[in-house]
């Protein structure tokens, strides 16, 4: 990659109950999460045709169960987050994910997963962002 | 008749200064996208003769990022212009002046919000050895450029200049100030409102129109309509009031 960056993820556990774990409030907005469903939370993330780049580029990851959302993606540019869809099983390259995002012009602050249905783990990513 | 020249001149000036091609996309690299353009204005009656002018243009234009920073974006304009003087009728169909254009971004986030400031040398190639009211000028421009947008709210600012080989300078502003009433996460669907503010000052002319945008869109399709009514004219050498003027266009990223 032409541009370095840096980042880190801190993982936090949020072992909430059962019911009430599969939700997270973001950015004005209660988000349920669905197991397999990863959720990132992308500041700068507000214009529509931004929307269109970010689902084409995330689309395009390996992982992605492209039955679900729109080519397996979700973007709400309102709440700047986008949920992808894993195929049940395999995950996807988050890192990858995150880079790609970082790359388009955007800022991962937090990405969330539900990957065994009973808890959401929530990734903290620390790096330097890219903001040419 | 040099009057009349001059006066159009200046009037066409208003269609192709317009920056940028598209503002916040393609904002990833490798994106890329081109939009069309119908824009017109004249009247049936000039100020101070029974004569009558209609100018349209067309417009194609693309724009293709190779790096979010880096832009190259191109505009080539087809004029249709009709004159009618006494009983004499002149149609003139003619391809205009290519405008390549080198946008330089730099972009900044906010939790709700992104914003770049804009860096744009721009030049103008005539596509054609004569000269008319239209086309036939080699220019040089430069614009300085801030937009902001958030999901509610989108501003955007402009300031240009150019300068000719056989022409007088031109200084140009544009503003849009608009709002995001309609959106739909679902089908990446919904509708801009903007208030649009162009001024365009030469030797001798100032000219600012003023109207309201309206741009819908949907997944990697946008419209936008956009009516321009006079606020300032300011030409003594012009036969022609601007009048309304309309701009139509679609246009699609990839």
């Amino acid at each position: 990659m032409k541009f370095k960056i840096l980042f880190s993820f801190i993982l936090s556990i949020a072992l909430l109950g059962s019911v009430s774990a599969q939700s997270i409030e973001l950015n004005g907005k209660n988000i349920t999460i669905h197991q397999d469903d990863v959720v990132i939370e992308v500041r700068g993330l507000v214009c529509s045709f931004c929307a269109i780049g970010l689902q084409g580029g995330l689309s395009s990851l390996q992982h992605i169960d492209k039955n679900k959302y729109k080519n397996g993606v979700f973007v709400d540019v309102e709440h700047q987050y986008a949920v992808i869809a894993e195929i049940e099983g395999e995950d996807i390259d988050i890192e990858q994910a995150v880079a790609m995002i970082t790359g388009s012009g955007y800022e991962v602050t937090t990405v969330f997963t539900n990957r065994t249905s009973d808890k959401i783990e929530e990734w903290k990513i620390k790096g330097k962002k890219d903001e040419r | 008749m040099k009057d009349k020249f001059i006066g159009f001149i200046f009037l066409s000036g208003l269609t192709f200064g317009h920056q940028p091609v598209m503002d916040m996309a393609p904002r990833w690299s490798g994106g890329y996208g081109f939009q069309v353009r119908y824009e017109s204005f004249g009247s049936d009656q000039q100020i101070n003769n029974e004569n009558s002018y209609s100018q349209r243009t067309y417009w194609l234009e693309g724009v293709y990022t190779w790096d979010r920073a880096k832009r190259i974006t191109f505009k080539l304009p087809y004029h249709s212009i009709e004159k009618h003087d006494a009983d004499v009728t002149t149609i003139d169909k003619s391809i205009g002046d290519l405008i390549l254009a080198l946008p330089l971004k730099k972009y900044r986030n906010f939790k709700r919000r992104t914003q770049n400031f804009g860096f744009t040398p721009q030049l103008r190639l005539p596509t054609s050895s004569a000269k008319t009211d239209d086309h036939g000028f080699l220019g040089g421009g430069i614009s300085l450029s801030y937009s902001s947008e958030s999901f509610s709210f989108y501003q955007f600012y402009d300031v240009f200049g150019w300068l000719y080989d056989e022409k007088d300078p031109l200084l140009g502003l544009d503003i849009n100030l608009g709002i995001h009433p309609y959106h739909n996460n679902a089908t990446n669907s919904g509708l801009f409102l903007l208030w649009d503010l162009t001024g365009r000052w030469m030797k001798g002319t100032t000219t600012i129109l003023s109207g309201p945008v309206i741009m819908p869109y949907y997944q990697n399709i946008m419209a936008r309509l956009e009516v321009k009514f006079p606020v300032v004219e300011n030409d003594e050498e012009s036969d022609l009031s601007q009048g309304i003027t309309i701009n139509t266009g679609i246009g699609f990223v990839f």
